[in-house]
């Protein structure tokens, strides 16, 4: 399988599970029409992959989203699940488009992408995971140095030049 | 969507998360932002840190001919840090078709190390310059986007294949003080006979001419036509409206380029004039050139090699030209023209042109060598009985204009472009044909 197909097989296979999980969510939960909505505009998304119109793929992100933020409602993992499928999708599907236009593609510059983004998915589901588990009661204090931590962590980022 | 468009995007989508879940006071929310604010933060860690880049360009040959394969090579090195996704964008030149490989590449660059980006092409007449390469450097995620130009110049001159032309006798009014090939109608040294005169002290003995000393009683030797160089002025009309262009090829044979070479009559002409500026530099003549029709492109004439380059890269470089004010040859700027010199015109001929032409004959020698339009389109036409007599009318027409010019002293080679150039120009301007015409003049 070459780079852009697998790329292309990537993206669609994480739509169709971003919408479905919320779909079989709601559909366990008798919710018929949000579970149609989700299949609906699940099937959208993969059939506007196949099109030539790059915005739609970052609009397909944006009702995913959107639709998890009601599915929160009913199950806050499946929720946070499909927004990860959902940034996989929007983002292979952007890499896949960009890569076209090439005529040669290194197999090293699609596994340095999606090393990247398996990183940021193993970082975000672990933080996701850990912030839907656990229940921490913090005071006004240390609350206060927490943010003032993040703040000097960013200005000494801001120093290094990003 | 890369860069800070990308940026802006998940931003916004993890603030409004951030938001709603805040008025809503919904915690859940917050954590659907979490992906999103992850990919930011992994983002803004792998930044791009300066990019110092070089570019080289390198072709296979400087110079090529109509169709023939170039190699081009871009080799890019990276003199910062490492780059992780760099896409080199090479802008092919108009004239130049891709024929393999791609101009585009897109690759990861550690530091220190070079990419090179290797495409074929080709062309069919014409000077291809490039001058920089565009580079786009992102980090994976598209995050970060820094976009340049990188000087990475090369030049490519497209010469068409065009004839070597063997012999064309002219008589210019005028010739310079250097030896050439060109009969001066001066007598001297030279090889063709000219006339007899008196003997003067230093004449050599071998050229007395016994039998003219006898018949006149005092010495008399022959003298012999001097040959110099000339000035020759090459006019190329490069006007659009004298232009033929072929419509799209009816059969296969039309379609391989048998008969009819080419899809415009003005190609044809700009072959010729670049066999003619080859030969008459060949030859020593001082040679000049102006291509007239987008505007006046004037090459000062010289003698040599380096006159015959620059001949070349001006003839190659010929564009054609609609412009109204060179719709006419009356236009020409003659001041620019040698006096007494041989001016060569090529092109087809309007009868607009006829006076003009018939004018240039009164200060110049003038030659014409005229690609038949006629015959060029009659190839790509249907043979109804309409177009047969349309045919008719127009091949008369063009007889009766060349007959004028020919009237006028003008020497006119009517080209039929399917046939040799150097076999028409020899048929018709060399010595053979030469002498024929004194003949029929009653000259000889």
């Amino acid at each position: 399988m070459d780079v852009q197909r697998m790329l292309w097989w990537i993206a669609r296979a994480s739509w169709l599970l971003g919408y479905g999980l919320l779909a079989l969510v709601w559909l366990g939960r008798g919710e018929w029409q949000w579970a149609a909505l989700a299949g609906v505009f699940g099937l959208l998304a993969v059939i506007a992959s196949y099109g030539r119109r790059a915005w739609l793929a970052s609009l397909n992100f944006l009702v995913l989203v959107a639709l998890s933020g009601i599915g929160t409602l009913w199950s806050t993992w499946s929720a946070l699940g499909s927004v990860l499928c959902g940034l996989i999708a929007w983002d292979v599907e952007l890499f896949a488009r960009r890569l076209e236009y090439f005529y040669e593609v290194p197999n090293a510059v699609m596994w340095a992408h999606l090393r990247r983004l398996g990183a940021i998915l193993l970082l975000s589901g672990s933080l996701g995971a850990t912030a839907l588990s656990l229940t921490v009661a913090l005071s006004f204090w240390w609350m206060l140095a927490i943010a003032f931590g993040f703040l000097i962590s960013f200005s000494l980022l801001l120093r290094r030049g990003l | 969507m890369l860069g800070p468009r990308r940026w802006a995007f998940l931003g916004s989508a993890a603030f409004l998360l951030i938001l709603v879940g805040e008025i809503l006071r919904q915690g859940a929310l917050l954590v659907l932002a979490l992906p999103l604010v992850c990919y930011l933060a992994v983002g803004f860690y792998s930044a791009l840190s300066s990019v110092t880049l070089k570019a080289q360009r390198s072709l296979s040959t400087a110079r090529a001919m109509s169709d023939e394969p170039i190699t081009v090579r871009v080799e890019l090195e990276n003199l910062g840090a490492t780059l992780e996704l760099i896409e080199l964008t090479d802008s092919v030149p108009a004239i130049l078709q891709l024929h393999q490989g791609s101009a585009q590449k897109i690759a990861s660059l550690p530091a220190g190390e070079k990419i090179s980006l290797e495409y074929v092409v080709s062309g069919m007449r014409g000077l291809a310059r490039w001058k920089n390469l565009s580079v786009r450097v992102t980090d994976t995620l598209g995050l970060f986007l820094r976009e340049m130009e990188l000087p990475c110049e090369g030049e490519l001159l497209v010469v068409p294949t065009f004839e070597r032309l063997e012999e064309i006798v002219m008589r210019p009014r005028r010739t310079r003080i250097f030896s050439g090939q060109v009969k001066a109608r001066l007598g001297g040294a030279g090889i063709e006979f000219f006339g007899v005169r008196e003997y003067y002290p230093g004449d050599e003995r071998r050229f007395l001419n016994w039998k003219a000393t006898a018949r006149r009683d005092r010495p008399i030797v022959n003298e012999f036509e001097q040959e110099r160089v000339a000035d020759v002025i090459i006019l190329l009309d490069a006007r659009a409206r004298s232009d033929v262009i072929t419509p799209q090829p009816l059969s296969p044979r039309r379609e391989r380029g048998e008969g009819v070479r080419g899809k415009s009559l003005f190609e044809h002409s700009v072959r010729a004039a670049l066999a003619l500026a080859h030969y008459f530099t060949a030859q020593g003549n001082r040679v000049g050139l102006l291509i007239y029709g987008k505007y006046l492109d004037w090459t000062w004439p010289g003698f040599g090699r380096w006159q015959r380059e620059r001949l070349l890269r001006a003839i190659v470089s010929a564009e054609k030209g609609d412009k109204a004010v060179f719709e006419d040859l009356e236009n020409i700027p003659t001041r620019l023209l040698p006096a007494g010199s041989q001016l060569v015109f090529v092109g087809p001929l309007l009868e607009s042109d006829v006076k003009t032409i018939v004018d240039l004959r009164l200060r110049y020698e003038v030659l014409c060598i005229s690609p038949n339009p006629i015959l060029f389109e009659s190839a790509f036409l249907e043979r109804t009985p309409e177009v047969e007599l349309a045919l008719r009318l127009e091949h008369l027409k063009r007889q009766a204009l060349l007959a004028h010019l020919r009237r006028a002293g003008i020497r006119v080679v009517d080209w039929d472009v399917t046939k040799p150039l150097a076999a028409v120009i020899s048929g018709e301007l060399g010595r053979s044909a030469w002498r024929a015409a004194l003949i029929r003049r009653g000259r000889v």
